[in-house]
């Protein structure tokens, strides 16, 4: 066991920065945060204490999820709450040090919440909109500890999941799972109770477990965040996974476009072996398990599990036919459990607290909270995790604050190129595995752009098929050449040389790639062609019919006043 | 400094690099110990040389290859001119996945992350130590758009096409970005200066529009914060955001 002793201490040490003696300062640097400047508050922060001879601890943290406030920093001063500062820049960094911590001037101005109570002008952090109607359990941590301090994660129960799954039945544990009717948040919504199930079941040895960490969805950050800013979640969630399935070696699959992601995940990695919590006998219980990092190289495709696994392989990241599922025949030919970062991100919480308890939230078949990346035309970006059963008004307009710049709504893309954009009818519409597949859509992995009046959704839908162009491994025909096609036909269309049968085509097209295709991408990649003719015919009816472009967006319809090229 | 030098002026310091197949196949070392005088980690780089060539990663660990900090001094110091450290680079990621064919794309990841793309006479090498045919790295590395085969500028611009970047104004970042570096998506510069590409999505989607140069990412974007960026072309700059 982590000994009483170490959790203890751990928590003492927590105790030190949460009600500390001097002042503790928490710069948030996930890749969000340094691309919006971070480093050089840092910077100026730390030489600012210098100059004016202040002790002070400075923590570097995840991202609080609140994209559109970065770069942040968070004060504790001894005796007050943590208050959140947004916005900043080096400037005005170093005059909040001076006038909050020598001065006793909270800086109104430039805070946005103080962390439970509101003080003097400040908000109460957790009522401010963007907060307020959010649930985070699998990301309670991020931007709240330091990503590269396990102790920091152990105080605040960190690994007391898998503590509790050493002293259970591995069945029990996947009963557990089972009954929580967690569902699989990388893209098909599969049980993964049941996932697990098959896999411990199947008479092979070795079993593996892959963290599926690929996230290929472009305009989503879900994983990144929480890999970034809480690696120990993940990591504690594969732990109890493999100790359930009985598997002995793990791997987690991350894109090479994210080094911070890797670079954290490997840090928290050796902190694990120190404190046994890998490698052989962990935690004195006869289990044994290692997990090694493998970087993906840049193709989306590899995200679908059986290509994932011909790159684990070291070969072209090719899907092949299933069934086999992976979990009879993985890796190597043996049984593999793969699951997303977001669905182990979710076990530690639902075996420390119960099935029930994760039961109670969310609608019908769909339990528990989805994390989505909101981004685009929004108020406030950034990443949220809501109940199911949310409504897609309540998220764009209540915790996205709207569309900026008093422009209209036009529409909202989930699921990436797998999924559809869906109009306003539609935002009342509960979000939940099933309600969204109704409407054409999917869950995804937990992309969600917002679309305003600006966007064409010709160019939209002629966008997602450039990209499952390209990203098509090009094994099938009606995947390699039907996406082509289409593509060709969209491109057309934004070029006002639109036909009058392009729309039937397109439709033909979409029946045909999406029957006959072998994967995932080549299945859903008409998705959002469909999804844009459902919800707005009118648009493509005015590029082709009027040559006109309402948005102002193809560009050779309104500068070339409709000639061709 | 050394005693052995004097000696050694005799044999004259070659010119022209030994090429691959004389290194492999009649291995020009004369055995001189130079090398392992100038190592400052005590390592004998010959000989870790001869592991790799003969594909003995667990000798090369062995003989400490792991402590090689790349200095380069033992290449410099060689008098037949063998490219001893570029050689110990690729051993050293080599035996870190013990020959392990698959272990196939993190070494081509890393063999890229050090030498700025897959040179074709290390690709060979690969193929040779990991028993592949050669056609299948190529097939691989043809496969995933990280791997490259022809080396970049020096330095790599990259686009975001992802959907956020694309709905806020990605599309004509590309163009500006094009008209100012003078190349077209994919190209490089003539001077080697700029390699313009695009990148599926960096995960810093609030931020849209997303550009990287080498592993610096710059957020919000626009056509004046392109003109900046490309301006100060000598300074690392800082953000400009
Ligand atoms: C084209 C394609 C891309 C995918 N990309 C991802 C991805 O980036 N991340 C992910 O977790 N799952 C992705 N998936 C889904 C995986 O195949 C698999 O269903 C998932 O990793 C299972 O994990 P889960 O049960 O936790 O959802 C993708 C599927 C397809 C067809
Ligand atoms: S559907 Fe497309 S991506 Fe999937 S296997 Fe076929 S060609 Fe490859
Ligand atoms: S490159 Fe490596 S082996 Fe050669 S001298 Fe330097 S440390 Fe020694
Ligand atoms: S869409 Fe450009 S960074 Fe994600």
């Amino acid at each position: 066991m982590i000994t009483a002793d170490f959790r203890a201490k751990a928590e003492k040490e927590w105790q030190k920065i949460t009600n500390p003696s001097i002042p503790q300062i928490f710069i948030g640097m996930a890749t969000c945060g340094e691309a919006a400047g971070a480093l050089s508050i840092y910077k100026s922060i730390e030489s600012t204490l210098m100059k004016n001879h202040i002790e002070a601890r400075i923590h570097k943290t995840g991202c609080l999820g609140m994209c559109y406030c970065e770069p942040m920093v968070d004060i504790i001063k001894p005796g007050q709450p943590r208050i959140t500062y947004r916005n900043l820049e080096p400037e005005t960094a170093a005059e909040l040090i001076t006038d909050y911590l020598v001065n006793n001037n909270y800086r109104t101005d430039l805070a946005l919440g103080a962390w439970g109570e509101a003080i003097d002008g400040i908000p109460n952090l957790f009522e401010i909109d963007f907060l307020k109607y959010q649930e985070r359990t699998a990301l309670k941590n991020i931007g709240v500890i330091n990503p590269e301090d396990i102790s920091q994660y152990i105080a605040r129960g960190g690994y007391k999941g898998f503590e509790k799954a050493l002293c259970t039945q591995q069945d029990e544990i996947i009963d557990e799972v089972e009954k929580s009717g967690l569902r699989g948040l990388g893209g098909a919504g599969f049980p993964t109770g049941f996932k697990w199930k098959e896999c411990r079941k199947t008479e092979s040895y070795p079993k593996y477990l892959i963290c599926n960490a690929d996230e290929g969805d472009p305009g989503a950050y879900m994983d990144r965040s929480l890999l970034e800013s809480d690696p120990h979640s993940v990591l504690e969630g594969m732990l109890i996974a493999a100790y359930a399935i009985g598997c002995s070696r793990g791997f987690i699959y991350i894109r090479d476009e994210y080094p911070l992601a890797i670079k954290r995940v490997r840090t928290a990695i050796e902190q694990m072996g120190q404190y046994e919590l890998l490698g052989e006998n962990i935690l004195d219980s006869g289990f044994n398990f290692d997990i090694e990092i493998r970087e993906g190289a840049g193709a989306f495709v590899c995200g679908e599990e059986s290509a994932l696994l011909a790159s684990i392989e070291g070969n072209r990241g090719m899907p092949r036919h299933r069934p086999p599922y992976p979990a009879e025949s993985g890796l190597w030919g043996k049984p593999t459990d793969i699951n997303n970062v977001k669905t182990l991100a979710n076990i530690p919480a639902i075996i420390t607290n119960g099935a029930e308890w994760f039961a109670d939230r969310g609608t019908g078949s769909s339990k528990g909270t989805a994390i989505f990346a909101l981004t685009g035309k929004v108020a406030n970006r950034g990443l949220i995790e809501v109940p199911m059963g949310i409504t897609l008004r309540k998220i764009i307009f209540d915790i996205g604050g709207g569309i900026p710049n008093g422009k209209e709504f036009k529409a909202v893309q989930t699921g990436g190129p797998s999924g559809g954009c869906l109009p306003a009818e539609l935002l009342e519409l509960p979000i939940a595995f099933d309600s969204l597949a109704v409407a054409g859509s999917i869950m995804g992995s937990g992309g969600m752009v917002v679309l305003d009046e600006d966007t064409c959704m010709v160019d939209v839908a002629r966008f997602f098929l450039d990209f499952a162009k390209q990203e098509s491994c090009g094994q099938c025909i009606p995947c390699r050449l039907g996406t082509k096609q289409m593509f060709d036909i969209l491109d057309d269309i934004t070029k006002g040389k639109g036909r009058q049968t392009d729309i039937d085509m397109l439709l033909e097209l979409s029946e045909s790639v999406a029957h006959t295709s072998l994967c995932g991408l080549g299945r859903t990649a008409p998705n959002p062609v469909l999804t844009t003719l459902r919800y707005f015919q009118n648009e493509y009816e005015a590029h082709i019919n009027h040559k006109r472009c309402h948005a102002n967006v193809c560009r050779l319809l309104v500068e070339e006043g409709n000639i061709d090229e | 400094m050394n005693k052995i030098a004097p000696v050694l002026s005799f044999f004259k310091k070659r010119d022209d690099k030994p090429s691959d197949k004389e290194l492999i196949r009649e291995n020009p070392c004369i055995d001189c110990s130079l090398c392992l005088e100038v190592c400052d980690k005590g390592l004998w780089p010959s000989i870790l040389l001869e592991d790799i060539k003969n594909g003995r990663f667990a000798d090369s660990k062995k003989h400490g290859i792991d402590e090689c900090n790349d200095c380069g001094d033992c290449t410099t110091e060689c008098p037949m001119s063998i490219p001893l450290f570029k050689y110990l680079r690729l051993g050293k990621i080599l035996s870190f996945y013990n020959g392990n064919k698959s272990g196939l794309i993190p070494i081509l990841l890393e063999l890229q992350s050090n030498f700025g793309y897959l040179p074709k006479d290390m690709v060979s090498h690969i193929a040779r130590f990991l028993k592949l045919p050669e056609g299948h790295i190529h097939s691989v590395a043809s496969f995933y758009k990280s791997l490259r085969l022809t080396p970049p500028g020096r330095r790599h611009v990259c686009i975001c096409r992802g959907t956020a970047c694309h709905i806020s104004g990605a599309p004509q970042l590309t163009r500006d970005t094009e008209k100012l570096l003078g190349i077209k998506e994919g190209e490089t510069s003539t001077d080697n200066e700029y390699t313009l590409d695009n990148v599926a999505c960096v995960g810093c989607c609030a931020l849209a529009p997303v550009i990287t140069v080498n592993s610096e990412t710059y957020g919000k974007m626009n056509s004046d914060k392109v003109q900046k960026l490309f301006k100060k072309t000598d300074t690392k700059d800082e953000n400009p955001g």
